[in-house]
């Protein structure tokens, strides 16, 4: 799945999605583009959906918990974030449930990466053998949990 | 006594069993000029050639007239005459009112030139395929009359009410260069989106709820589906088809629901407006514990 400046939305009312199997399972990002998690017309705990790889550059991606969240993760979970500029993530929340993405492992590439996140929402991200290199860095702002298990120090702000 | 009475009415009668052993012999094709004004498919001097089209015959509505057709019955013989032709050509913009029109077994073919919109109000019978062919747009705003179905060769054939693309059993064929605009109604029967088309939802549209309501062709490497303004939504259920070479893009800045189930092939590219899954998904969706 190719995200070139449009939204792709889940509404998960009662249980976590996994969209791993199939062909939305991993997704291209070349352009800003969002995220939505929301449940269907009735408030209440928000739940993640887990997709395959995420691979973008140096783009803007929106990720956001909907207007009928309330609580709970209604986060984006990705098996794998392989970073090919520097990217974005403005992470945020229509109620009182956060926005979340995470990735299980990250592939940086062979260049520092410098990546910011913004708004109230969480930021998850796991290294792995295909990490950050030194120089890298991670800004976060606006609030939230953002959390970086990494196994190099990396220069951190927020 | 009078006898021109008896002459007269022998000329009178013979001259359209005349034309039509004439025009049954082979096809003509019949530009409407609407010469008497009244609008009236049945007026026989509303066509060039002065007689209506008959079963075999191509009607051609003209670039740079346009305006109000009304389809009417003719009486000859005792017999009521709907409008018929073996294919309709429209060439400017048209609305179309009045009794049904009436294809031949064969089908009928609706043509509408690029640029030019046509609003058919009156009920189609095409008795067997309703074939859409030209860049333009026709409107069908009236429940087909019996049908097998209708196929999209060519420009947007826009379903306004259900029914307009047949009933219980036929299938909506959208082939390469076509688009199906299903304009705010729930179409309750299958759809098979070929290479190449196009499928579009206005205000509140969606497919059918039951099995093979949308079927990508295994061969098509490109198809699109959508909803063009910011507040449409076409919610498809039980999509399935394609293959690993398909690539589905999103049109328009409204939402497309992919409900309930997917047993899809191929790839999507989503540059504008949303796409939404909803709930579980057949085939991307296997619930497993969460991480």
């Amino acid at each position: 799945m190719t995200l070139s400046g449009g939204t792709l939305a889940v509404e998960l009312p009662a249980s976590p999605g996994d969209y791993t199997d199939g062909p939305g399972n991993n997704i291209l990002v070349t352009a800003d583009s969002a995220f939505l998690n929301d449940r269907g017309t009735t408030a209440g705990v928000g739940r993640p959906a887990t997709f395959g790889t995420l691979t973008m550059g140096a783009q803007t991606l929106t990720v956001s918990a909907g207007t009928n969240v309330t609580s709970g993760d209604a986060g984006f979970i990705f098996e794998n974030l392989t970073l090919t500029g520097d990217p974005l993530f403005s992470i945020t929340q229509a109620n009182t449930g956060p926005g979340h993405l995470a990735a299980l492992s990250l592939s940086g590439g062979a260049s520092p990466r410098a990546i910011v996140k913004t708004g109230p929402g969480n930021l998850t991200l796991h290294g792995g053998s295909n990490e950050l290199v030194a120089g890298s860095t991670i800004t976060a702002s606006g609030g939230g949990h953002p959390a970086a298990e990494l196994s190099r120090d990396q220069s951190g702000s927020g | 006594m009078n006898p021109s009475y008896p002459f007269m009415g022998r000329y009178v009668i013979a001259f359209p069993v005349a034309a039509v052993l004439a025009s049954s012999l082979s096809a003509a094709t019949l530009t409407w000029d609407n010469s008497s004004a009244d609008g009236l498919w049945s007026t026989p001097a509303n066509w060039d050639g002065g007689s209506r089209p008959l079963a075999t015959d191509d009607a051609v509505f003209p670039a740079g007239l346009g305006g109000a057709i009304t389809l009417d019955t003719a009486l000859e013989f005792a017999v009521v005459l709907f409008p018929t032709a073996k294919t309709i050509q429209f060439e400017d913009n048209y609305t179309v009112n009045g009794v049904s029109f009436i294809a031949p077994v064969l089908g009928v073919d609706v043509g509408v030139a690029g640029g030019s919109l046509v609003t058919f109000n009156a009920q189609i019978t095409p008795n067997s395929t309703l074939v859409k062919s030209g860049a333009g747009t026709l409107v069908v705003g009236t429940g087909l009359g019996a049908t097998s179905g209708v196929t999209i060769n060519g420009g947007v054939y826009r379903a306004n009410v259900v029914g307009s693309l047949g009933s219980t059993g036929d299938v909506a064929n959208i082939n390469s260069g076509g688009t199906l605009e299903i304009n705010g109604f729930h179409h309750p029967h299958p759809i098979n989106l070929n290479d190449g088309g196009s499928l579009k939802g206005l205000g509140s549209a969606s497919t059918n709820f039951s099995t093979n309501s949308l079927v990508i062709s295994g061969t098509a490497t490109a198809v699109s589906i959508g909803a063009p303004g910011p507040s449409d939504v076409l919610r498809t259920d039980y999509m399935l088809g394609g293959s690993t070479s398909t690539v589905i893009t999103k049109t328009g800045d409204g939402t497309l629901r992919l409900n309930s189930a997917n047993a899809l092939l191929g790839s999507w590219v989503i540059p504008t407006g949303t796409v939404q899954i909803v709930g579980t998904l057949r085939t991307w969706a296997p619930i497993r514990p969460d991480r």
